[in-house]
Protein backbone atom coordinates (compact mmCIF):
# COMPACT_ATOMS: atom_id res chain seq x y z
CA UNK A 1 0.00 0.00 0.00
CA UNK A 2 1.54 3.16 -0.90
CA UNK A 3 1.01 6.30 1.37
CA UNK A 4 -2.56 8.09 0.21
CA UNK A 5 -4.84 10.64 0.95
CA UNK A 6 -6.47 8.19 3.93
CA UNK A 7 -2.85 8.83 5.25
CA UNK A 8 -2.89 12.27 5.10
CA UNK A 9 -6.46 12.92 5.19
CA UNK A 10 -6.38 16.17 7.41
CA UNK A 11 -3.66 17.54 5.62
CA UNK A 12 -6.41 17.47 2.71
CA UNK A 13 -8.25 20.43 4.17
CA UNK A 14 -7.15 24.37 4.80
CA UNK A 15 -6.74 25.30 8.43
CA UNK A 16 -3.95 23.13 10.46
CA UNK A 17 -2.21 25.31 12.12
CA UNK A 18 1.41 23.57 11.71
CA UNK A 19 2.34 19.81 10.63
CA UNK A 20 4.47 18.59 13.74
CA UNK A 21 6.57 14.98 13.34
CA UNK A 22 10.07 15.44 11.85
CA UNK A 23 12.76 16.71 14.45
CA UNK A 24 16.05 17.45 14.76
CA UNK A 25 18.73 14.98 14.32
CA UNK A 26 21.25 14.25 16.76
CA UNK A 27 24.71 15.52 15.46
CA UNK A 28 26.61 13.03 13.91
CA UNK A 29 28.82 10.73 16.08
CA UNK A 30 29.95 7.55 14.88
CA UNK A 31 32.40 10.09 12.67
CA UNK A 32 34.12 10.94 16.02
CA UNK A 33 34.71 6.93 16.94
CA UNK A 34 35.65 5.35 13.83
CA UNK A 35 37.80 6.66 11.07
CA UNK A 36 36.51 6.63 7.72
CA UNK A 37 37.87 4.90 4.86
CA UNK A 38 36.52 4.73 0.80
CA UNK A 39 36.29 1.44 -0.49
CA UNK A 40 36.41 -0.28 -3.91
CA UNK A 41 36.31 -3.40 -3.36
CA UNK A 42 33.67 -5.89 -1.76
CA UNK A 43 35.80 -7.30 0.79
CA UNK A 44 38.33 -5.19 2.69
CA UNK A 45 41.00 -6.78 4.40
CA UNK A 46 43.78 -5.54 6.76
CA UNK A 47 47.04 -8.21 7.47
CA UNK A 48 48.47 -7.81 11.12
CA UNK A 49 51.72 -8.54 11.15
CA UNK A 50 54.65 -9.29 13.59
CA UNK A 51 57.56 -7.79 13.07
CA UNK A 52 60.89 -8.40 15.03
CA UNK A 53 61.07 -9.00 18.73
CA UNK A 54 63.51 -8.23 21.14
CA UNK A 55 67.28 -8.32 20.69
CA UNK A 56 69.11 -11.40 22.15
CA UNK A 57 71.51 -11.63 24.18
CA UNK A 58 75.13 -12.78 22.21
CA UNK A 59 78.32 -14.39 24.48
CA UNK A 60 81.89 -14.06 23.13
CA UNK A 61 82.43 -16.10 19.88
CA UNK A 62 78.42 -17.29 20.15
CA UNK A 63 76.36 -16.93 16.97
CA UNK A 64 74.45 -14.28 16.98
CA UNK A 65 70.23 -15.48 17.64
CA UNK A 66 68.08 -15.17 14.44
CA UNK A 67 64.70 -14.12 14.77
CA UNK A 68 63.02 -15.75 11.31
CA UNK A 69 59.15 -15.14 12.80
CA UNK A 70 57.87 -12.14 11.36
CA UNK A 71 55.24 -12.46 8.98
CA UNK A 72 51.84 -12.52 8.90
CA UNK A 73 49.19 -13.05 11.89
CA UNK A 74 46.20 -12.34 11.29
CA UNK A 75 43.78 -10.78 8.61
CA UNK A 76 40.73 -8.86 9.57
CA UNK A 77 37.78 -8.89 7.35
CA UNK A 78 35.44 -6.47 6.67
CA UNK A 79 32.36 -6.90 4.38
CA UNK A 80 30.06 -3.74 3.54
CA UNK A 81 26.70 -4.32 3.86
CA UNK A 82 23.65 -2.92 1.59
CA UNK A 83 21.36 -0.56 3.36
CA UNK A 84 18.43 0.79 1.59
CA UNK A 85 14.74 2.08 2.42
CA UNK A 86 11.73 3.26 -0.10
CA UNK A 87 8.28 4.14 -0.22
CA UNK A 88 5.64 4.93 -2.54
CA UNK A 89 2.63 8.07 -2.29
CA UNK A 90 -0.03 8.11 -4.65
CA UNK A 91 -0.85 10.75 -7.30
CA UNK A 92 -3.79 12.19 -5.29
CA UNK A 93 -1.56 11.98 -2.19
CA UNK A 94 0.93 14.66 -3.96
CA UNK A 95 -1.71 16.49 -5.87
CA UNK A 96 -4.14 17.21 -2.94
CA UNK A 97 -1.43 17.80 -0.28
CA UNK A 98 -2.16 21.30 1.00
CA UNK A 99 0.79 21.38 2.95
CA UNK A 100 3.59 19.92 0.79
CA UNK A 101 6.30 22.23 2.65
CA UNK A 102 5.75 20.60 5.58
CA UNK A 103 4.94 17.36 4.28
CA UNK A 104 7.18 17.08 1.20
CA UNK A 105 5.94 13.96 -1.23
CA UNK A 106 9.73 13.95 -2.39
CA UNK A 107 11.46 13.81 1.10
CA UNK A 108 9.42 12.31 4.26
CA UNK A 109 12.96 12.09 5.89
CA UNK A 110 15.17 9.40 3.94
CA UNK A 111 18.25 11.50 5.01
CA UNK A 112 17.77 11.01 8.62
CA UNK A 113 16.51 6.91 8.79
CA UNK A 114 19.99 6.54 7.01
CA UNK A 115 21.62 8.79 9.07
CA UNK A 116 20.17 6.98 11.80
CA UNK A 117 20.34 3.91 11.12
CA UNK A 118 24.57 4.21 10.30
CA UNK A 119 25.04 5.61 14.04
CA UNK A 120 23.51 2.08 15.32
CA UNK A 121 25.36 0.20 12.87
CA UNK A 122 28.21 1.94 14.15
CA UNK A 123 27.66 1.73 18.07
CA UNK A 124 26.49 -2.21 17.16
CA UNK A 125 30.55 -2.57 16.82
CA UNK A 126 30.70 -0.85 20.93
CA UNK A 127 27.74 -2.74 21.62
CA UNK A 128 28.72 -6.11 20.54
CA UNK A 129 32.39 -5.81 21.32
CA UNK A 130 32.83 -8.66 23.89
CA UNK A 131 31.62 -11.11 21.37
CA UNK A 132 33.36 -12.74 18.91
CA UNK A 133 32.48 -12.75 15.07
CA UNK A 134 33.99 -14.90 12.97
CA UNK A 135 32.99 -13.27 9.79
CA UNK A 136 35.77 -10.82 10.87
CA UNK A 137 38.49 -13.04 11.66
CA UNK A 138 41.64 -11.50 13.08
CA UNK A 139 42.62 -12.54 16.71
CA UNK A 140 40.26 -15.13 16.86
CA UNK A 141 38.95 -13.54 20.17
CA UNK A 142 36.31 -10.62 20.57
CA UNK A 143 37.35 -6.82 19.83
CA UNK A 144 37.73 -6.20 23.79
CA UNK A 145 38.82 -9.60 25.54
CA UNK A 146 40.64 -10.01 27.98
CA UNK A 147 43.24 -12.35 25.77
CA UNK A 148 44.17 -10.82 22.39
CA UNK A 149 46.75 -13.32 21.52
CA UNK A 150 50.38 -12.12 20.92
CA UNK A 151 53.38 -14.48 20.37
CA UNK A 152 54.05 -16.03 24.00
CA UNK A 153 51.24 -14.31 25.65
CA UNK A 154 48.33 -12.56 26.02
CA UNK A 155 47.23 -9.30 26.70
CA UNK A 156 43.85 -7.73 27.77
CA UNK A 157 41.95 -4.67 26.66
CA UNK A 158 39.06 -5.61 28.81
CA UNK A 159 37.70 -4.68 32.28
CA UNK A 160 34.79 -4.89 34.23
CA UNK A 161 34.68 -2.29 36.46
CA UNK A 162 32.38 0.27 36.87
CA UNK A 163 33.48 3.85 35.49
CA UNK A 164 34.98 6.06 38.43
CA UNK A 165 38.27 7.43 39.05
CA UNK A 166 40.20 4.40 39.93
CA UNK A 167 38.78 2.31 36.85
CA UNK A 168 39.58 5.21 34.60
CA UNK A 169 43.13 5.90 35.75
CA UNK A 170 43.31 1.94 35.44
CA UNK A 171 42.39 2.06 32.06
CA UNK A 172 44.38 4.48 30.97
CA UNK A 173 47.83 3.33 32.64
CA UNK A 174 46.96 -0.20 31.17
CA UNK A 175 46.90 1.28 27.81
CA UNK A 176 50.17 2.52 28.03
CA UNK A 177 51.78 -0.13 30.11
CA UNK A 178 50.43 -3.56 28.45
CA UNK A 179 49.61 -2.90 24.80
CA UNK A 180 52.19 -4.41 22.77
CA UNK A 181 52.76 -5.26 18.99
CA UNK A 182 52.31 -9.12 17.87
CA UNK A 183 56.81 -9.67 18.49
CA UNK A 184 55.90 -8.22 22.27
CA UNK A 185 57.18 -4.88 21.63
CA UNK A 186 55.99 -1.74 23.76
CA UNK A 187 53.60 0.62 21.35
CA UNK A 188 53.16 3.84 21.74
CA UNK A 189 49.75 3.69 22.92
CA UNK A 190 47.67 6.54 25.09
CA UNK A 191 44.20 6.70 25.85
CA UNK A 192 42.66 9.91 23.91
CA UNK A 193 39.06 9.45 24.50
CA UNK A 194 36.30 8.09 26.85
CA UNK A 195 33.01 7.13 25.38
CA UNK A 196 30.30 6.31 27.46
CA UNK A 197 26.13 5.93 26.88
CA UNK A 198 23.75 9.14 28.63
CA UNK A 199 23.51 7.84 31.83
CA UNK A 200 26.89 8.01 32.77
CA UNK A 201 27.49 11.40 31.79
CA UNK A 202 27.31 13.22 35.14
CA UNK A 203 30.28 10.55 36.40
CA UNK A 204 32.47 11.78 32.74
CA UNK A 205 31.83 15.48 33.57
CA UNK A 206 32.79 14.77 37.17
CA UNK A 207 36.02 13.09 36.36
CA UNK A 208 37.19 15.33 33.68
CA UNK A 209 35.74 18.39 33.89
CA UNK A 210 37.71 19.42 37.44
CA UNK A 211 41.18 21.13 38.10
CA UNK A 212 40.84 18.99 41.11
CA UNK A 213 41.26 15.41 42.45
CA UNK A 214 36.97 14.08 42.10
CA UNK A 215 35.30 13.32 44.99
CA UNK A 216 37.98 14.18 47.59
CA UNK A 217 38.05 17.56 50.00
CA UNK A 218 41.81 17.30 49.42
CA UNK A 219 43.54 20.19 47.42
CA UNK A 220 44.90 16.96 45.04
CA UNK A 221 45.13 17.75 41.16
CA UNK A 222 42.63 15.60 39.04
CA UNK A 223 45.46 13.08 38.03
CA UNK A 224 43.39 12.16 34.96
CA UNK A 225 43.77 15.42 33.23
CA UNK A 226 47.58 13.91 32.78
CA UNK A 227 48.24 10.71 33.56
CA UNK A 228 49.75 8.87 30.48
CA UNK A 229 48.93 12.16 28.24
CA UNK A 230 45.70 13.03 29.87
CA UNK A 231 42.72 12.35 27.27
CA UNK A 232 43.68 15.12 24.82
CA UNK A 233 39.57 14.80 23.74
CA UNK A 234 37.68 14.44 26.97
CA UNK A 235 34.83 12.78 26.89
CA UNK A 236 32.18 11.75 23.96
CA UNK A 237 28.42 10.63 24.81
CA UNK A 238 27.12 8.01 22.48
CA UNK A 239 23.24 7.71 22.20
CA UNK A 240 22.92 4.51 20.54
CA UNK A 241 25.04 2.56 23.49
CA UNK A 242 22.88 -0.05 24.21
CA UNK A 243 24.20 -0.57 28.01
CA UNK A 244 24.38 1.83 30.69
CA UNK A 245 26.99 0.94 32.16
CA UNK A 246 29.48 -0.03 29.54
CA UNK A 247 32.59 2.77 28.64
CA UNK A 248 35.43 3.30 26.69
CA UNK A 249 38.52 4.57 25.98
CA UNK A 250 39.45 4.92 22.31
CA UNK A 251 43.33 5.29 21.71
CA UNK A 252 45.91 6.97 19.09
CA UNK A 253 46.01 3.97 17.47
CA UNK A 254 44.17 3.85 14.17
CA UNK A 255 41.80 0.50 14.08
CA UNK A 256 38.00 1.23 14.47
CA UNK A 257 37.29 1.49 10.82
CA UNK A 258 33.90 2.81 8.77
CA UNK A 259 34.50 1.71 5.45
CA UNK A 260 32.28 4.03 2.47
CA UNK A 261 31.77 1.68 -0.37
CA UNK A 262 28.65 3.36 -1.74
CA UNK A 263 28.05 7.28 -0.89
CA UNK A 264 24.11 7.72 0.23
CA UNK A 265 21.88 8.44 -2.78
CA UNK A 266 18.53 8.50 -3.26
CA UNK A 267 16.26 8.08 -6.70
CA UNK A 268 13.00 8.79 -7.58
CA UNK A 269 10.45 7.75 -10.38
CA UNK A 270 6.65 7.67 -11.22
CA UNK A 271 5.37 4.39 -12.10
CA UNK A 272 3.66 3.98 -14.99
CA UNK A 273 0.53 1.97 -14.82
CA UNK A 274 0.01 3.49 -11.08
CA UNK A 275 1.23 7.05 -11.59
CA UNK A 276 2.59 6.37 -7.70
CA UNK A 277 5.66 8.10 -7.03
CA UNK A 278 8.16 5.88 -5.81
CA UNK A 279 11.26 6.99 -3.77
CA UNK A 280 14.42 5.32 -2.46
CA UNK A 281 17.64 5.44 -1.01
CA UNK A 282 20.93 3.20 -0.91
CA UNK A 283 23.94 3.24 0.40
CA UNK A 284 26.65 0.76 0.71
CA UNK A 285 29.17 0.81 3.89
CA UNK A 286 30.32 -1.41 6.77
CA UNK A 287 32.15 -0.48 10.37
CA UNK A 288 34.60 -2.81 11.74
CA UNK A 289 38.07 -3.21 13.02
CA UNK A 290 41.29 -4.48 12.23
CA UNK A 291 43.23 -3.57 15.56
CA UNK A 292 42.35 -3.80 19.02
CA UNK A 293 44.50 -1.58 19.94
CA UNK A 294 42.43 0.98 19.46
CA UNK A 295 39.85 0.85 22.22
CA UNK A 296 40.10 -0.24 25.86
CA UNK A 297 36.75 -1.35 27.09
CA UNK A 298 34.61 -1.90 30.41
CA UNK A 299 31.51 -4.02 30.47
CA UNK A 300 30.35 -4.01 33.90
CA UNK A 301 29.09 -7.24 35.30
CA UNK B 1 57.77 -11.76 37.17
CA UNK B 2 55.37 -14.55 35.88
CA UNK B 3 55.69 -16.15 32.77
CA UNK B 4 52.06 -16.30 30.58
CA UNK B 5 51.31 -19.61 29.75
CA UNK B 6 50.80 -19.07 25.43
CA UNK B 7 53.02 -21.59 23.61
CA UNK B 8 53.77 -21.04 20.05
CA UNK B 9 55.61 -23.84 18.81
CA UNK B 10 59.70 -24.04 18.20
CA UNK B 11 61.20 -20.88 16.45
CA UNK B 12 65.06 -21.19 15.03
CA UNK B 13 67.09 -19.62 16.87
CA UNK B 14 70.37 -20.16 16.09
CA UNK B 15 72.51 -22.96 14.33
CA UNK B 16 75.03 -24.91 16.73
CA UNK B 17 78.62 -24.80 15.11
CA UNK B 18 78.73 -23.67 11.75
CA UNK B 19 76.44 -20.72 10.86
CA UNK B 20 72.87 -21.97 9.85
CA UNK B 21 71.30 -21.10 6.83
CA UNK B 22 67.82 -21.46 7.87
CA UNK B 23 67.42 -23.89 5.19
CA UNK B 24 63.73 -25.75 4.20
CA UNK B 25 63.42 -28.88 3.18
CA UNK B 26 60.88 -29.80 1.13
CA UNK B 27 58.72 -32.77 2.28
CA UNK B 28 55.27 -33.98 1.18
CA UNK B 29 52.40 -33.69 3.62
CA UNK B 30 49.70 -36.70 2.30
CA UNK B 31 46.89 -34.73 0.23
CA UNK B 32 44.44 -37.84 0.81
CA UNK B 33 44.68 -38.84 4.11
CA UNK B 34 41.61 -37.46 6.44
CA UNK B 35 43.35 -38.32 9.67
CA UNK B 36 44.83 -36.08 11.43
CA UNK B 37 45.99 -33.86 8.91
CA UNK B 38 46.39 -30.16 10.44
CA UNK B 39 50.12 -28.98 10.84
CA UNK B 40 50.82 -25.98 12.27
CA UNK B 41 54.02 -23.71 12.02
CA UNK B 42 55.85 -24.78 14.98
CA UNK B 43 55.12 -27.96 15.29
CA UNK B 44 57.58 -30.73 15.33
CA UNK B 45 56.82 -33.09 12.87
CA UNK B 46 57.19 -37.00 12.12
CA UNK B 47 58.18 -38.74 9.15
CA UNK B 48 56.22 -41.93 8.44
CA UNK B 49 56.85 -44.92 6.94
CA UNK B 50 54.65 -43.57 3.95
CA UNK B 51 57.21 -41.09 3.22
CA UNK B 52 54.50 -37.56 4.08
CA UNK B 53 55.14 -35.93 7.68
CA UNK B 54 52.66 -35.52 10.20
CA UNK B 55 52.20 -33.66 13.51
CA UNK B 56 53.94 -35.31 16.01
CA UNK B 57 51.72 -37.10 18.41
CA UNK B 58 48.98 -38.01 15.81
CA UNK B 59 49.28 -41.16 13.97
CA UNK B 60 50.57 -43.42 17.08
CA UNK B 61 53.98 -41.01 16.42
CA UNK B 62 54.51 -40.21 20.06
CA UNK B 63 57.49 -38.72 21.91
CA UNK B 64 58.94 -42.10 22.53
CA UNK B 65 58.32 -43.92 19.03
CA UNK B 66 57.80 -47.20 18.55
CA UNK B 67 59.46 -49.21 15.76
CA UNK B 68 57.73 -48.45 12.03
CA UNK B 69 55.62 -45.29 13.90
CA UNK B 70 57.41 -42.17 12.81
CA UNK B 71 60.45 -40.10 14.00
CA UNK B 72 61.05 -36.62 14.64
CA UNK B 73 62.38 -35.21 11.52
CA UNK B 74 61.47 -31.36 12.26
CA UNK B 75 59.93 -28.51 12.81
CA UNK B 76 57.48 -27.60 10.32
CA UNK B 77 56.95 -23.84 8.95
CA UNK B 78 55.03 -23.46 6.07
CA UNK B 79 53.23 -25.04 2.98
CA UNK B 80 52.14 -24.65 -0.27
CA UNK B 81 49.41 -26.41 -1.89
CA UNK B 82 47.11 -26.22 -4.73
CA UNK B 83 43.72 -24.85 -3.79
CA UNK B 84 40.60 -26.44 -5.50
CA UNK B 85 38.35 -23.05 -4.44
CA UNK B 86 40.88 -20.60 -4.88
CA UNK B 87 41.68 -22.04 -8.40
CA UNK B 88 45.51 -20.91 -7.55
CA UNK B 89 48.71 -22.49 -5.84
CA UNK B 90 47.88 -21.10 -2.15
CA UNK B 91 50.78 -20.74 0.34
CA UNK B 92 50.32 -20.86 4.12
CA UNK B 93 51.93 -21.09 7.28
CA UNK B 94 49.78 -23.96 8.34
CA UNK B 95 48.41 -27.24 6.78
CA UNK B 96 44.80 -26.85 7.03
CA UNK B 97 43.71 -30.25 5.80
CA UNK B 98 43.27 -31.83 3.13
CA UNK B 99 39.44 -30.66 2.31
CA UNK B 100 40.66 -27.59 -0.44
CA UNK B 101 43.75 -29.71 -1.72
CA UNK B 102 43.87 -31.28 -5.20
CA UNK B 103 45.26 -34.23 -4.31
CA UNK B 104 46.99 -34.61 -7.78
CA UNK B 105 49.17 -31.78 -7.36
CA UNK B 106 49.98 -32.66 -3.84
CA UNK B 107 51.06 -30.95 -1.23
CA UNK B 108 55.00 -29.32 -0.47
CA UNK B 109 55.96 -29.03 3.28
CA UNK B 110 58.68 -26.93 4.52
CA UNK B 111 60.44 -28.21 7.27
CA UNK B 112 62.97 -27.87 9.12
CA UNK B 113 65.33 -30.25 9.34
CA UNK B 114 69.22 -28.81 10.35
CA UNK B 115 70.21 -31.41 13.33
CA UNK B 116 72.79 -28.33 14.15
CA UNK B 117 69.29 -26.15 14.88
CA UNK B 118 68.64 -24.89 18.05
CA UNK B 119 65.11 -23.42 18.72
CA UNK B 120 63.53 -20.96 21.21
CA UNK B 121 60.39 -22.68 22.68
CA UNK B 122 58.17 -22.33 26.21
CA UNK B 123 58.23 -25.09 28.63
CA UNK B 124 55.46 -26.48 30.83
CA UNK B 125 53.81 -26.07 34.03
CA UNK B 126 57.28 -26.75 35.27
CA UNK B 127 60.30 -24.72 35.06
CA UNK B 128 62.98 -25.21 33.58
CA UNK B 129 66.22 -24.08 35.22
CA UNK B 130 70.08 -24.29 34.94
CA UNK B 131 69.98 -27.40 36.61
CA UNK B 132 67.76 -28.76 33.96
CA UNK B 133 70.50 -27.70 31.47
CA UNK B 134 71.23 -30.97 28.80
CA UNK B 135 68.47 -33.04 30.04
CA UNK B 136 66.32 -33.95 26.73
CA UNK B 137 62.89 -33.14 27.03
CA UNK B 138 59.64 -33.98 24.79
CA UNK B 139 56.82 -32.55 23.50
CA UNK B 140 53.46 -31.53 24.06
CA UNK B 141 50.75 -29.19 23.19
CA UNK B 142 48.75 -26.33 24.49
CA UNK B 143 44.70 -26.61 23.96
CA UNK B 144 44.39 -24.80 20.13
CA UNK B 145 41.41 -24.38 17.78
CA UNK B 146 42.98 -27.32 15.40
CA UNK B 147 40.88 -30.06 14.84
CA UNK B 148 43.52 -33.01 15.49
CA UNK B 149 43.06 -36.07 17.52
CA UNK B 150 46.67 -35.96 19.07
CA UNK B 151 48.02 -38.04 21.72
CA UNK B 152 49.84 -35.19 23.22
CA UNK B 153 47.66 -32.52 23.63
CA UNK B 154 44.09 -31.15 22.52
CA UNK B 155 43.51 -29.95 19.42
CA UNK B 156 46.96 -28.45 19.00
CA UNK B 157 47.09 -25.12 16.80
CA UNK B 158 45.87 -22.15 16.21
CA UNK B 159 43.85 -21.81 12.93
CA UNK B 160 43.55 -17.79 13.44
CA UNK B 161 47.43 -17.31 13.49
CA UNK B 162 48.67 -20.73 12.08
CA UNK B 163 50.83 -21.20 14.71
CA UNK B 164 51.72 -24.02 16.66
CA UNK B 165 50.27 -24.61 20.17
CA UNK B 166 53.41 -26.65 20.73
CA UNK B 167 55.57 -26.64 23.62
CA UNK B 168 58.68 -28.62 25.90
CA UNK B 169 57.00 -30.78 28.24
CA UNK B 170 59.46 -29.74 30.99
CA UNK B 171 56.61 -31.50 32.97
CA UNK B 172 56.43 -34.82 31.95
CA UNK B 173 58.92 -35.53 29.86
CA UNK B 174 62.00 -34.29 30.55
CA UNK B 175 65.06 -36.69 32.14
CA UNK B 176 68.21 -38.49 30.51
CA UNK B 177 65.85 -40.86 28.28
CA UNK B 178 67.46 -41.15 24.74
CA UNK B 179 64.51 -41.56 22.86
CA UNK B 180 63.11 -38.05 24.24
CA UNK B 181 62.98 -35.85 20.93
CA UNK B 182 64.74 -32.67 21.85
CA UNK B 183 67.72 -31.33 24.31
CA UNK B 184 67.63 -28.44 26.95
CA UNK B 185 70.75 -26.29 25.97
CA UNK B 186 70.14 -22.80 27.53
CA UNK B 187 67.53 -20.52 28.74
CA UNK B 188 66.18 -17.54 26.76
CA UNK B 189 68.46 -14.36 27.85
CA UNK B 190 70.23 -15.92 30.52
CA UNK B 191 74.02 -15.35 30.35
CA UNK B 192 76.13 -17.87 31.90
CA UNK B 193 76.63 -16.29 35.43
CA UNK B 194 72.55 -15.80 35.82
CA UNK B 195 71.98 -12.29 35.43
CA UNK B 196 69.14 -11.46 33.09
CA UNK B 197 68.07 -7.71 31.72
CA UNK B 198 64.53 -9.35 30.08
CA UNK B 199 63.61 -11.07 33.22
CA UNK B 200 60.86 -8.20 33.36
CA UNK B 201 59.35 -9.86 29.89
CA UNK B 202 56.87 -12.73 30.20
CA UNK B 203 59.37 -16.04 29.36
CA UNK B 204 62.26 -14.70 30.59
CA UNK B 205 62.01 -15.94 34.28
CA UNK B 206 63.61 -19.16 34.73
CA UNK B 207 62.55 -19.40 38.20
CA UNK B 208 58.21 -19.51 37.31
CA UNK B 209 56.51 -22.24 35.21
CA UNK B 210 56.53 -21.83 31.51
CA UNK B 211 60.06 -19.74 30.75
CA UNK B 212 61.04 -20.17 27.66
CA UNK B 213 63.70 -22.14 26.90
CA UNK B 214 66.75 -23.31 24.27
CA UNK B 215 66.56 -26.54 22.71
CA UNK B 216 68.15 -28.88 19.93
CA UNK B 217 67.01 -32.29 18.13
CA UNK B 218 68.23 -35.08 20.20
CA UNK B 219 66.07 -37.80 18.69
CA UNK B 220 65.35 -37.33 15.19
CA UNK B 221 65.37 -39.18 11.78
CA UNK B 222 68.42 -37.45 11.33
CA UNK B 223 70.46 -38.29 14.54
CA UNK B 224 69.92 -40.50 16.89
CA UNK B 225 69.12 -39.58 20.42
CA UNK B 226 71.73 -39.26 23.05
CA UNK B 227 71.20 -39.89 27.06
CA UNK B 228 70.61 -36.79 29.19
CA UNK B 229 72.84 -35.51 31.47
Amino acid sequence: MAVNLSAIKDLLLPGLRGVEGQYEQIPSQYDKIFTKHDSKMALERTAEMRFLGYAQLKTEGGQTAFDNGAGERFVYNQEHTEIGLGYAITRKAIDDNLYKSQFAPSNLGLTQSFAQTKEIYGANILNTATTYNAAVGGDGVALVSASHPIDGTTISNSTTNDLNESTLLAGMIAIRTNFRDQAGLKVFARGRRLVIPPALEPVAIRLTKTELRPGTADNDVNAIMSTAGGLPEGYMVNDYLTSARAWFLLTNIDGLSYMERIKFETDMQVDFTTDNLLVKGYERYSFGYYNWRSIYGSFPT
Amino acid sequence: MANTNAPNGFQQYSGTGSAPTYEQVALSISPTSSTNPQIFSGDPVAQLSTGYICQLGTNSTTNTPAAGSGVLVGVFIGCKYLSVSQKRTAWSNYFPGVGDVNSAAGVEAYVITDPNAKFIVQAGSTAVGVANIGENIGVAYGTGTGSNTNTLGTTPGNVSTGLSTAYADSTSVMGTAATYPFRVIGLANYAPDGSNPLQSIPGNDYTAAYNRIIVSFNNTAMKSGVLGT
